[in-house]
Order: structure tokens, then C-alpha cells, then sequence
């Protein structure tokens, strides 16, 4: 349809980049683009000045560049996954860089274990894709991280590191990635100095760990196309058991010792508080402690669920009937890899706090605590439902609360929104990490909040030597 | 009051995971057909839409002729409702049915007249010669000039404007097979468009008088059966919605000829040796839920080997005719339609089968644009192949 209206100053200069096919500044197109999946978007939410959705690095490169000879901000964009809130980026003006064209698996490579693919690519798409080949990567089996991108999820975008429940962070199976920096240049990371060297990223080169730099820098250093991901055999069997405890000591006891053996038994593990539990269908009076586990062997599998039976044994917990393990076992088919049967529920807000293992049993009861005074305070017991869950993963434990709630309900939605920026305060008081409190609209504006003033200071020299202009997702570090 | 406002719920239910975008495993491959082969914005699929019509509700955008124009962009497949899954737990229904918030946008569009040129054209060729082509009234029954079908049976039926004007081996195969079966059947002197390209692109008005001029036409009989799958999805589920209970029992003609598998009455003798693949129509597959029917009558037929493609059944890829794309962006149809050939020859197929004129017509269209080798029937055909006839 043609229009008469004026175009955004970088229309066909961004067109002739991309083709005009791939390019947008109409008002609801950037009003679509102004809210992620977050529960605060339509607070913060801004249209941006135009979108443009490039098909490869070289056209990534020829933006940047534009961007930076125009002065022009740029929000570099994924799946709009992001449950921290939309970047305040320079709204009306600003490009938005969407990365979901460029979507392509480079290469699966089996001999070197690792897979190539451009940041656009879903994680559902590349973890399908890869299964098929009889090979896994970390991932977060549920959403809205299925559907992140890979670059969203590199950069942090999608919540931070993604949790691969039971294995590890997301974060630790990202070998290398290319990056367009601020200036247009393309750098690879973690690559030997060698030039003559043109062979797959080696993460622990002997070199600074860039891929470490730009994970979770949101874009604030360079746009992320491509990443390299380390692959693992695919498990032939696959399981799942539930335990339950009588209270959170026995199941603290469980999960501290379980933290130290290494490899970890459980392909994943999250432990409902007993209220949730009830909720999941199974018991209302005890902690649930739901666990996959797998192996290449039926002796493998059988070999792991006896070393988790033994340590939940010894700490009291108590097996599950042949019926809760089949309805744990259809839990996870309905929640894994689908959003269906969470959206059912209702929109969400997520209060998680992250936190090592000697100070968690302390934080968790705190924060159970914390919530349910808050509830009485604000009046919405009864108005939502709320999960809270118990994720160790690693070195560290995540204290989970999930709120449901009508979105419909601006009253409630208000209240909500209210009840996250106080459990922001609450976690930032006492020295928690949140990835909520540290991702999106809160990492833009709160870093001089959340983040020690070294590291804050540290991460605004940085921004400013890379990106003088200031173009890469403004607001972010204080810049 | 917007149209808009009766679907609050719906648009207030999205969680904008995207998963509607997105989803991919060992049964879907993506799942906007639109999305993959236009810009690929937010804005055309369902999560930006959504976005968009709550805009609109919240007062912050309004209905302009850009909303208007990427509304269009929709073929209303539901496959972005069938990879969400959310569901309302009082009722059962999708929670988030975006296809309707879709076409309720396009009502509130209609209403505040921003149709789009192909929109308008349709409604008014549909207002006057009662059918979406612009043909002439009376040439509608031409097909059956030869067949001698009564206008009135306890059986009616329902043959559609396409296949009426523009895919007539299909009513003539569906005539040809109940004759042959002795099954008394009646066509309607002076039937008017079922409504369904009316009802998908908002102009309910239009859709209502096409319902209810057919609906009374039809109140003598007993079984309505119909070999178009847009005329199954509208006179199954539209027509109740806004009229009530119909005084009839509705069939797409795939169940009624399973039923008469099942009974022993219909026997296919003839081999047709043929790898074929079924292509599932979205309006009587995710619409109504039809899958099996027609693959069991496919099996019944000697011969045939019915390979399924990927995606399938209620994963279907949409052909890319439906919901008015066809009307305004032909050649995103048919690039649409050509991923189907693409997944029917993944499977080693001879030839697609489907049971809806319009899938048939636009995947021809594509056959005949790149040149493929791949035969194009309607199921109705095969079995009258089969039956010597």
C-alpha cells in the first residue's frame, strides 16, 4: 500500500541495504516492536524510528556503519523474548536491528562437535535440528526461552545465561561468536591470533575469553550474527522419578549433597514448594523434587536415578507412586518445549533470586517470607497464582516465585508491577542476583543500582572506548 | 463498539512468547507460512498482531489503512493457535485465538471503511452476482446441466461458488459418485455464496445475508454435504454462531464418503497405482478437525500409497489461498503453495490429494509456475477414478 507519509530519515539508505521489503518505519510496526514478552512492556515500551531486518553479517556491518556516520542509535533485536523489560533505546529515531532473518544453521559439524548458526535461529530450531543429527546442546527446554534466539540468548537478552536445568548455564556451551562491533568491524571471538588458522573457536585460547566479554552485554559492544555452540551426544534414554520431602531441611539436605557429585546425575531437577506441587497435580503437603534423568545405556540411566534415589533416601525423601511419576512424566511433555499449558495460566512476572549454595536455605525461606507478607499487604491472595520452585543448577540454587495473573485486570496487573520493582529493591538490598533485575529496562537504568560501583565505572570506560558514539543500545551502563 | 472489544480476553491472554513464530520440533517446522515468505515483521504474524489490536484496545494506535493493509496478510490457517496451545481452562477452547481476533480486526476495518481494494471488490461481486468471481447467476449450476439433479432431496448439496465456476470436475465427480451409489441428492436452484470469504475478511454484514438466504433454502433438508472445505468450515461453525442451530446436519464430503466406506457402500475397486500424499485443507483440518476421514478413504482405494509429508495433520502448512491472501497477494500465495510441493516430493510423492478447491486451484497454480512434475486431485476425483466412473 502506498503512503504519503515521511519516512524515517535512513528509509532508503537502509533499503538500498537490505531491500525495501526488509524495512519498516510504519507506527504499528514499531509499536509490535516496542513490547517483548516481558510483563512490563506495555509500561516501558517506546516505538523505536525503523526496522530493518538484515540477511547477513555484511549487511549488519553496512548498518552499523551507517548508523555510526549518521549518529543514529541502534537496539539490536531477537525474538523480542526479553521478561526485563524493552530497552529504552532512543525512541522515534532509533534503528531497530531485527536478526530473526538471519536464521540459517552454518554448519553442524560432528567431527569437532560443534555447531555454527546464525544468531536469528531459534533455540527450538537449532536444538530440533541438531537432535536430529543425534547431537544435543545446553538449552532451556521451556519458555519463553525455547524461542529465544541464539543471539538473544548470547547477549543475555533472553534472561541472562538460560539455564539448562541440571546440566549447567546455558552461557558455558557458547565456544565463539562473531560480532559486528560498534565501528563496523567484524570480530571473531576466541579464535588463535594465527591468521593461517581458520579452524573452529577454541573457548580457553590463550587469549582473553571474548566470549565471555560479549555474553550478556546485550548488544551494548556489538551485534552478535553467529555463534558457535559446543554439542553432546544425544541420550538414547531418557526418564523422569519424583521424591518428595516433608519438609525444606530434608530436601536442603538432598540437594547440597547431590550439588557435589560430579557429573551431575540429573539431566534436569526443580524442586516445587508444596503448595505448587499441589498445583502440578501432586502433593500439597510435601516438597516435590522432580527429576530427567538419562543415559546411553539403560545401565547409564538406572546407574544415575540410584545415586539420586540413595542421596534423597538418606535425607528422608520419600518415592513417588507409579501415578505421580506418570503425571511428572506428562508434565514435562506439556510444559517442555511448548507454551500452551503456562500461558493457560495467565501472564507472568517472575520474582527469582539467584544465590550460592551456603546462603540458601536462609534466602529461600526469606523470600517465601517476603512474598507472602507482600501478598496480605497488597491484597492479592486468592488473584493469581504463584509457583515457587527451587532450581540448583551449578555452583548456585535459584529461588523461583512465578506469578499468574490476569493481564486483562489493569488493578492487578498494577499490582504486580508494583510487587516486581519492590522485590527488585528487596534483592538489591540484600545482595541477591536477579536476571530480571539485571536485563532490559532495569539493566538500562539501574546499573548504578544494581551493579557495584567498580564494575559499573569499569563497564562505562569500556563502553565508551568501543562505542564513542554511543550507538549500540544507548542507556545501557550508564552511557 | 469495536469488534475488537468480544475478544479482549483473547488479545489480554497473550503472554508474546512467540512460540506462534517460532516453534519447531519433530512435527512442525515453523509456523507462520505468511511470515516466512513476506518481510517476516512482527506485525505479520500473530504475536504482532496481538500486540497491535492491543494497542488498539488500550486507545494508544488506531485502525489506519497500514493496519488495514497487513491485516490482509493472514491466510487464517490457525496454525499459529495449534502451536500456542494455550487453553481456556473453563471452556477448553484456545485461549488465544488469534485467527479470530484477526478477522474481528478486519470487521472493525470494514465497519469503519478502511477495506482494502480486493476486499471491497469481492464484497461487492459477492453482493451482486452472489459469488466471488463475478460470474453470472445463472451460469452457477452449468456444471450439472447434464446430470439431471433435482432441487429438492432430503440430501442437499452445497457446491460453492469455486466449485461451481472454476473447479467444476469436482462437483461433477461428487454428482457422478452419489449417482452411482443410488444416493438421492438435490442441488439448489439458486444458491448464493456460503459467506466464507466474507467471514474471513470481515464483512460480516454481507455474510450474514448469505447465511441466512441459504439457510432457508436449505430448511427442507436433512444432510447438507459439500465437497469445498471453506463452505464446510462456515456452514459447520459460522452459520450456528450467528444463527443458532442449524435444522440440519452438516457434512464436508470426505466424512460423508468415509461413513459410507465404513458401511460397505462404497467399495473402490479399480487400482490406481499412485504414491500420493494428503494435504490437508486448514478449513476442515484445523477448523473442524477432519484428518482421518479422508485418509481412510484414500486407503480404501487399491493401489494407492499415502505417504504423509512433514508437516502433517494438524501441523499442517497452509497452501497460502486462504483468508483473502489469494484475492491480495497472489504470488505470496502461490510461493507459499510451492513449499507444499516441496514437502510432497520430500516423500516421494506422485501426486497431492486435498478436498478443498481452493488448495487445489492454488497448488496447480504453483505446479504450473515452477514447473513441477506433481499431479494436483481433489480427493472426490480419485474415488470416482476408482469407482470406474
Amino acid at each position: 500500500m502506498t503512503t504519503t507519509k515521511e519516512h524515517h530519515a535512513l528509509y532508503d539508505d537502509l533499503a538500498a541495504i537490505v531491500g525495501s521489503k526488509y524495512v519498516s518505519d510504519d507506527e504499528f510496526v514499531l509499536w509490535a516492536y516496542a513490547h517483548d514478552s516481558s510483563s512490563i512492556a506495555h509500561i516501558y515500551g517506546k516505538p523505536q524510528g525503523i526496522v530493518v531486518r538484515p540477511g547477513c553479517t555484511e549487511d549488519v556491518v553496512k548498518i552499523v556503519k551507517l548508523a555510526n556516520q549518521t549518529l543514529t542509535p541502534i537496539v539490536p533485536r531477537g525474538g523480542g523474548l526479553g521478561i526485563g523489560g524493552p530497552l529504552p533505546g532512543a525512541p522515534g529515531k532509533a534503528i531497530v536491528v531485527d536478526m530473526t532473518r538471519m536464521d540459517e544453521i552454518i554448519d553442524i559439524d560432528e567431527e569437532n562437535k560443534v555447531v555454527l548458526a546464525e544468531a536469528g535461529i531459534t533455540e527450538c530450531e537449532l536444538v530440533t535440528r541438531v537432535n536430529e543429527k543425534g547431537w544435543d546442546i545446553l538449552n532451556t527446554a521451556f519458555q519463553p526461552y525455547y524461542t529465544t534466539t541464539l543471539g538473544g540468548h548470547i547477549s543475555g537478552a533472553s534472561c541472562g545465561a538460560g539455564m539448562h536445568l541440571g546440566r549447567s548455564w546455558n552461557w558455558k556451551g557458547v565456544i565463539g561468536m562473531k560480532v559486528v562491533l560498534p565501528n563496523g568491524t567484524v570480530f571473531e571471538t576466541n579464535r588463535w591470533n594465527n591468521n593461517q588458522n581458520a579452524g573452529q573457536p577454541f573457548r580457553w585460547v590463550p587469549a582473553p575469553d571474548f566470549t565471555g566479554f560479549f555474553s550478556g552485554t546485550y548488544g551494548a559492544f556489538g551485534i552478535i550474527t553467529e555463534g558457535t555452540l559446543r554439542m553432546f551426544r544425544l541420550a538414547k534414554i531418557k526418564d523422569v522419578d519424583v521424591m518428595f520431602f516433608n519438609t525444606f531441611d530434608d530436601l536442603w539436605h538432598a540437594l547440597y549433597e547431590l550439588a557435589e557429585v560430579d557429573p551431575y546425575p540429573c539431566e534436569y531437577l526443580f524442586c516445587p514448594d508444596p503448595k505448587t506441587s499441589g498445583i502440578m497435580g501432586l502433593r500439597d503437603n510435601q516438597f516435590g523434587f522432580i527429576y530427567g534423568f538419562e543415559g546411553r545405556s539403560e545401565e547409564e540411566a538406572e546407574f544415575k536415578r540410584k545415586i539420586v534415589h540413595k542421596i534423597c533416601e538418606k535425607a528422608g525423601g520419600e518415592h513417588g507412586t507409579e501415578i505421580e511419576v506418570k503425571s511428572c512424566g506428562d508434565l514435562q511433555k506439556r510444559v517442555f518445549k511448548n507454551m500452551g499449558t503456562v500461558a493457560s495460566i495467565g501472564m507472568w512476572s517472575l520474582l527469582e533470586l539467584v544465590v550460592g549454595r551456603k546462603d540458601f536455605p536462609k534466602v529461600f525461606k526469606e523470600h517465601a517470607a517476603w512474598k507472602n507478607k507482600k501478598f496480605r499487604e497488597k491484597g492479592i491472595e486468592g488473584q493469581l497464582t504463584d509457583f515457587h520452585l527451587v532450581f540448583p543448577i551449578d555452583e548456585t540454587f535459584i529461588s523461583s516465585v512465578m506469578l499468574f495473573y490476569d493481564d486483562s485486570d489493569p488493578e492487578l496487573r498494577k499490582k504486580v508491577f508494583d510487587l516486581t520493582h519492590e522485590f527488585f529493591e528487596y534483592i538489591n538490598h540484600r545482595g541477591y542476583v536477579s536476571f530480571e533485575s539485571a536485563t532490559g529496562w532495569s539493566l538500562a537504568t539501574g546499573t548504578h543500582k544494581f551493579f557495584r560501583p567498580e564494575l559499573h565505572d569499569f563497564l562505562y570506560a569500556l563502553k565508551k572506548a568501543v562505542d564513542p558514539n554511543n550507538i549500540m543500545n544507548p542507556g545501557l551502563f550508564g552511557f | 463498539m469495536l469488534e475488537l472489544e468480544k475478544y479482549k480476553r483473547n488479545v489480554y491472554s497473550c503472554v508474546r512468547c512467540g512460540i506462534c513464530r517460532a516453534k519447531y520440533d519433530e512435527n512442525v517446522r515453523r509456523v507462520c507460512p505468511i511470515r516466512e515468505h513476506s518481510g517476516g515483521f512482527d506485525t505479520h504474524y500473530a504475536k504482532g498482531r496481538i500486540v497491535i489490536a492491543r494497542g488498539i484496545l488500550e486507545g494508544k494506535l488506531k485502525y489506519s489503512n497500514g493496519i488495514a493493509d497487513v491485516l490482509t496478510y493472514c491466510t487464517t490457517c490457525r496454525n499459529c493457535i495449534e502451536a500456542c496451545g494455550a487453553v481456556d481452562m473453563t471452556t477448553g477452547n484456545p485461549k488465544i485465538d488469534s485467527t479470530t481476533v484477526t478477522e474481528a480486526m478486519r470487521a472493525d476495518i470494514v465497519n469503519l471503511d478502511l477495506t482494502p481494494e480486493p476486499y471491497k471488490k469481492l464484497s461487492s461481486r459477492i453482493e451482486k452476482d452472489r459469488n466471488p468471481y463475478g460470474e453470472p447467476k445463472e451460469n452457477r449450476n452449468k456444471w450439472a446441466e447434464e446430470l439431471d439433479i433435482p432441487e429438492k432431496a432430503d440430501t442437499m448439496l452445497f457446491v460453492g461458488c469455486t466449485l461451481c465456476y472454476r473447479r467444476m470436475e469436482i462437483p461433477i465427480a461428487t454428482a457422478k459418485i452419489l449417482k452411482k451409489l443410488n444416493i438421492p441428492f438435490g442441488i439448489l436452484k439458486d444458491e448464493w455464496c456460503c459467506g466464507s470469504p466474507l467471514w474471513r475478511t470481515g464483512a460480516r454484514k454481507l455474510a450474514e445475508k448469505m447465511a441466512r438466504h441459504n439457510i432457508e433454502a436449505l430448511k427442507d433438508a436433512k444432510t447438507v454435504i459439500t465437497s469445498c472445505a471453506g463452505c464446510a468450515r462456515v456452514l459447520k461453525d459460522d452459520y450456528p454462531k450467528i444463527l443458532g442451530n442449524l435444522p440440519f446436519e452438516v457434512l464436508h464430503f470426505t466424512e460423508f464418503l468415509h461413513s459410507l466406506v465404513n458401511e460397505g457402500k462404497l467399495k473402490p475397486e479399480k487400482r490406481i497405482v499412485k504414491k500420493v500424499t494428503y494435504h490437508d485443507p486448514c478449513h476442515i483440518g484445523r477448523h473442524l478437525g477432519i484428518y482421518d476421514e479422508p485418509r481412510e478413504v484414500l486407503k480404501s482405494i487399491p493401489g494407492i500409497q499415502l505417504r504423509e509429508m512433514y508437516p502433517t495433520r494438524e501441523n499442517a502448512w497452509c497452501c497460502g489461498a486462504g483468508g483473502g491472501v489469494k484475492i491480495c497477494h497472489p504470488e505470496l500465495a502461490i510461493e507459499i503453495a510451492t513449499d507444499r510441493l516441496g514437502h510432497a516430493k520430500e516423500v516421494g510423492a506422485e501426486a497431492i490429494v486435498s478436498s478443498c478447491p481452493f488448495c487445489k486451484t492454488n497448488l496447480l497454480d504453483a505446479i504450473k509456475k515452477t514447473g513441477s512434475n506433481l499431479e494436483m486431485h481433489d480427493i472426490t476425483e480419485l474415488v470416482a477414478l476408482s469407482m470406474g466412473i
